[in-house]
């Protein structure tokens, strides 16, 4: 099932001669529960393109679809509501909020949408993600393994469609990485969500189901996760 | 590039929007001192100026000197000028006259003329002892020319034949009393003295000396009464002049020392305040570049230099600016206190530069960018070179408790959590908050002075006033009807008095001044407060009621109390704070009712009738209403006056009220920026929390949270020191003086709440303007 349609995406930065065209006419789809990686070189146009479809930012054309809903057909406060409901974010310096503790970190999507948090899925969540006994910390007083989970957590609290992380593994050593990718894996494998998630790392293209590479601007779909079609 | 310092010009010119509220803030730091010490300095200047037309140039007057201390005190090195003084005849109560006209007459030395800044517009100081010198006016008067002989007759019936040997400027008293004051020398003066008192002994004179300019005149004054074994009483001191110099110990000047030095102090910490939160702000929005700094090798003290000469070289434009702002400002404000009134500020320079104000100005900006860098560049030395890689992780650090999302919504309580997280940063805004609230209720405080020390808009003040020539009750009621009666008399009201009246208040025997108040005076008294215990319709009940008038010197007799006069005894009903009346020493005013006054002392008349007139009165309408008062009574026109004295109470309002103006701009100024820049050292953070799907709504309230946070804080702080700081101004300025009672500055202290609560409202707009037209990503990376 078709969760994610993105049709002949384009971003231009800057006019006249400090054009910078950072996305050219990017086309592709994910279904449900799919594992996605983008990979590229630094500057290739990952992290527009990861920006344009969590709706961070608004592209100079093309249409994002998600979930059969065009994005950027909604207006301001939609896009924001639609987001907060739909979109998990997870950044590669973790951006929790420092007056929070990891318990509320976690619910933070939740209380934005005055929903009332369920404790025992709060639990179980804090159980997976090996936080039970952290819950009431602040995250200065976390590792940054544990702030990376806390994030996760925060991501997968109110059930989104979609997971977009942004090399979530880039400030973690190897152990924390592999749990971040476990997590991750879970998340589309078990809860049937969608992820999309920007790398440098290409051993970790091997969690995921598909490959898309982003070199200059324009996106190719290297399809199923195999090392020597990257290299 | 010499040294890394230079890169502070070069990120200044780069970085200017980021610096230019922190320069805003310094500049009008510089700008508020400057201003308000110019104007003070040229306040001072102009009053000292009228003072010593007014009063002259004397400090001290002393009783009973010898001759011999007289001139060991003349050769001392602080004294410039000195000379023996007295006066025959001075409240012209008694029978002296020339040319028919009452005289009053005054013994003086040639220094006593310097002294009293007095010029001879004609002839020179008299030679001989029947020589004199007449004022400019007497000439038209007596219709006499140097060297012509005038007759001076005394109470006694004696004459004394003077000639003219010159004329002078004219004198105030002179004027308003339409007699004669004649000068005559020392010797001539002791010779008339022994024909009236029929005595060989001199006159007692009074000493006056004036010190020499730049002698501390408090010690000097100390020093003569030492040395001649002077008693406190037998000196008397120019207190106007003395208070402008900064010399007077009286307790009611001390009292306005202390005020303009609280009223300093706030301006300072003002000051302080406002450029200490600005930079604060400036440098956690910079933590990233500091740590930039320190991760290419910058010391800790490297980098607190860095911010103090940063703050330096923005004194180089701020402190010229805040200045020149100033220098027109004073300019301007001096420019329209001596247009509304010519009379009130006649010596006050247009163009005056105050150096005394340029140099707080000066001093105020770099001691208040000095104090204010020392934190700032504390926190931005502490910066860990980690955070260059690792983006601004200021905001993880030094937070020890979670925000409190049980009892309010998520954003409220991040908003009040970003408020309270930073303990000191919270007191420093709170405090500029309440800081507002108290220069306001401090200034507020002055105008109250302002409206209890310029008289002339007074209910009661008359444009026209028909007076008894003898001072008796000799105006009849008829006659107030057919003025009441007049084109452009809008009112006319009565009092009659009696003076002198023996009379004993407690166990005291002192005499009474007792005058009538018509319905239209005590409804005045009633309508402007000027009640200050008692009741005053007990006036109008049966019975021998009486109104006593504060007087800050003198005990005033309490409410209740019966006053034993020789007429019948009285009992206060009241106790007024003002009336049209001044006091005399040792003599008590009592305000009765018209019918009490009659039923006391059978008087059925007025001594004096004053009259209101319409605002389009003519001078034929007054003329007329002269001619119908008659020519054997004593008529008063004060139109021009009053409309110089309500020319300068506009001034000082002008003044006054353009100094609240200031602050209530100064304090929105410093809301909006504090605020504001709050939030941009937020920026990263607010980008996740939308990212995370917070609305703009949702930041909205975030912000209007912590903005709230501060100004109920300092509101709360502001009112708990500023209302006993009003009413210690409010003591030493009014009631020290007018006996009025502090009350609760209701009105103004809700005008400053609401300002304070409406800049904070008005604070949170830009950063939600900012966020809004911002996409989510360059929220993220606005650092």
């Amino acid at each position: 099932m078709e969760l994610l349609s993105v049709t002949n995406l384009t971003k231009t930065y800057g006019t006249g001669p400090s054009q910078v065209q950072a996305l050219k006419g990017a086309t592709f789809t994910m279904q449900k529960s799919e594992f996605a990686a983008i990979v590229g070189e630094s500057g290739s146009g990952k992290t527009t393109l990861l920006n344009l479809i969590g709706a961070l930012d608004t592209p100079t054309s093309g249409q994002i679809r998600l979930n059969g809903q065009d994005l950027f057909s909604m207006p301001e406060q939609a896009r924001t509501i639609f987001r907060r409901r739909n979109i998990g974010f997870i950044f590669q310096s973790f951006q929790l909020i420092p007056e929070l503790t990891v318990e509320q970190n976690i619910l933070f999507p939740l209380l934005l949408d005055y929903q009332k948090p369920d404790p025992q899925k709060l639990n179980e969540l804090l159980e997976i993600l090996g936080l039970t006994n952290r819950r009431t910390h602040l995250p200065s007083q976390l590792s940054g393994g544990q702030q990376q989970r806390t994030a996760i957590g925060r991501a997968l609290i109110h059930n989104p469609m979609l997971i977009l992380a942004d090399e979530p593994t880039g400030n973690l050593d190897s152990k924390s990485s592999q749990e971040v990718m476990d997590l991750l894996t879970r998340a589309a494998h078990h809860y049937r969500q969608t992820v999309l998630m920007i790398t440098h790392n290409l051993g970790l293209t091997a969690y995921a189901d598909r490959v898309l590479r982003v070199s200059d601007g324009n996106l190719t779909d290297l399809g199923g996760s195999h090392d020597e079609k990257l290299s | 590039m010499k040294s890394y310092l230079s890169l502070i010009p070069a990120y200044s010119r780069i970085h200017k929007k980021q610096n230019r509220m922190t320069l805003l803030c310094i500049t009008l730091a510089v700008f508020l001192v400057t201003a308000i010490f110019g104007m003070a300095d040229m306040e001072i200047r102009s009053q000292k100026l009228q003072a010593i037309n007014r009063y002259g140039n004397w400090h001290i007057q002393i009783h009973g000197l010898t001759e011999a201390d007289a001139a060991i005190l003349a050769n001392r090195p602080d004294v410039s000028a000195s000379s023996w003084y007295n006066v025959l005849n001075y409240r012209l109560k008694e029978a002296y006259s020339i040319g028919g006209k009452r005289a009053a007459v005054c013994g003086i030395e040639p220094s006593m003329l310097t002294m009293m800044e007095y010029e001879l517009t004609e002839g020179a100081f008299p030679s001989t002892d029947n020589e004199v010198i007449l004022t400019n006016s007497s000439r038209e008067i007596l219709n006499v020319r140097l060297g012509d002989t005038i007759t001076l007759l005394t109470p006694e019936g004696s004459s004394l034949s003077l000639i003219v040997s010159g004329f002078g400027m004219d004198n105030e008293i002179a004027l308003k009393s339409d007699a004669i004051i004649a000068f005559l020398p020392l010797s001539g003066f002791q010779s008339l003295y022994h024909l009236v008192h029929q005595t060989t002994e001199d006159a007692d004179m009074v000493y006056y000396v004036q010190f020499s300019e730049h002698c501390n005149i408090r010690k000097a004054i100390q020093d003569v009464r030492e040395q001649f074994g002077l008693t406190e009483e037998q000196i008397g001191q120019n207190t106007a002049l003395l208070a402008l110099l900064g010399f007077s110990n009286d307790s009611f000047i001390l009292g306005l020392y202390l005020v303009a030095g609280i009223l300093f102090l706030l301006v300072l910490t003002a000051g302080v305040l406002m450029v200490t939160s600005s930079m604060n702000s400036n440098i956690t929005q910079r933590t990233e570049f500091f740590g930039l700094l320190r991760c290419l090798g910058a010391s800790p003290r490297q980098i607190r230099r860095f911010v103090c000469l940063e703050a330096l070289n923005w004194c180089k434009t701020a402190i010229p600016t805040g200045i020149l702002l100033a220098l027109i400002t004073v300019w301007g404000l001096c420019g329209a206190l001596r247009y509304l009134s010519s009379m009130y500020f006649a010596e006050m320079p247009v163009f005056g530069v105050s150096l005394p104000g340029i140099l707080a100005g000066i001093l105020m900006g770099l001691i208040t960018v000095l104090l204010a860098a020392r934190s700032p560049a504390k926190r931005a030395s502490r910066v860990s070179p980690v955070t260059a890689v690792s983006g601004n992780t200021e905001a993880l650090k030094g937070i020890q408790r979670a925000a409190n999302t049980d009892v309010l919504p998520v954003e409220a309580a991040l908003g009040i959590h970003h408020a309270l997280r930073r303990k000191k940063n919270f007191l420093l805004m709170a405090c500029s908050f309440a800081l507002s609230i108290l220069l306001f209720l401090s200034f507020y405080a002055t105008i109250a002075f302002m409206n209890h020390a310029i008289t002339p808009l007074r209910p009661y003040t008359p444009d026209l006033s028909v007076v008894s020539p003898d001072s008796s009750c000799s105006l009849d009621a008829g006659l107030a009807e057919r003025l009441a009666q007049c084109p452009g008399v809008k009112r006319v009201y009565g009092r009659a008095f009696a003076y002198d009246v023996p009379a004993r208040i407690g166990e005291k025997e002192q005499t009474v001044m007792l005058f009538s108040y018509d319905l239209q005076q005590l409804n005045w008294a009633e309508e402007h407060h000027y009640l200050l215990e008692g009741d005053l319709s007990k006036l109008t009940e049966k019975g021998s009621y009486a109104l006593a008038v504060h007087d800050a010197e003198e005990e005033t007799p309490k409410v209740g109390e019966v006053v034993h006069t020789d007429l019948g005894d009285l009992t206060i009903a009241g106790i007024l704070s003002h009336c049209p009346i001044d006091g005399a020493q040792s003599t008590e005013r009592l305000i009765c009712s018209e019918d009490t006054f009659r039923q006391l002392t059978g008087e059925q008349g007025y001594t004096v009738l004053d009259m209101q007139l319409s605002r389009h009165a003519t001078d034929e309408e007054v003329g007329h209403i002269r001619a119908l008062a008659g020519s054997d009574i004593l008529f008063s026109d004060q139109r021009l006056s009053n409309q110089d004295n309500r020319g300068a109470f506009w001034a000082f309002s002008l003044f006054l009220y353009g100094f609240l103006t200031v602050i209530v701009l100064i304090t929105c100024f410093h809301i909006v920026n504090s605020i504001s820049m709050s939030a941009a050292a937020r920026m990263q953070q607010y980008g996740a929390m939308r990212a995370m799907g917070m609305s703009c709504g949702q930041f909205t309230r975030m912000l209007g949270a912590e903005a709230g946070a501060y100004a109920c804080f300092g509101c709360i702080i502001g009112c708990v020191l500023g209302l006993p700081l009003h009413r210690l101004l409010y003591q030493h300025l009014v009631t020290a003086r007018w006996g009025t009672p502090w009350k609760i500055p209701f009105g103004a202290l809700g005008l400053i709440v609401l300002v304070i609560l409406l800049a904070s409202a008005a604070a949170i707009l830009r950063p939600r303007k900012q966020i809004r037209k911002m996409s989510v990503t360059e929220v993220l990376h606005s650092q």
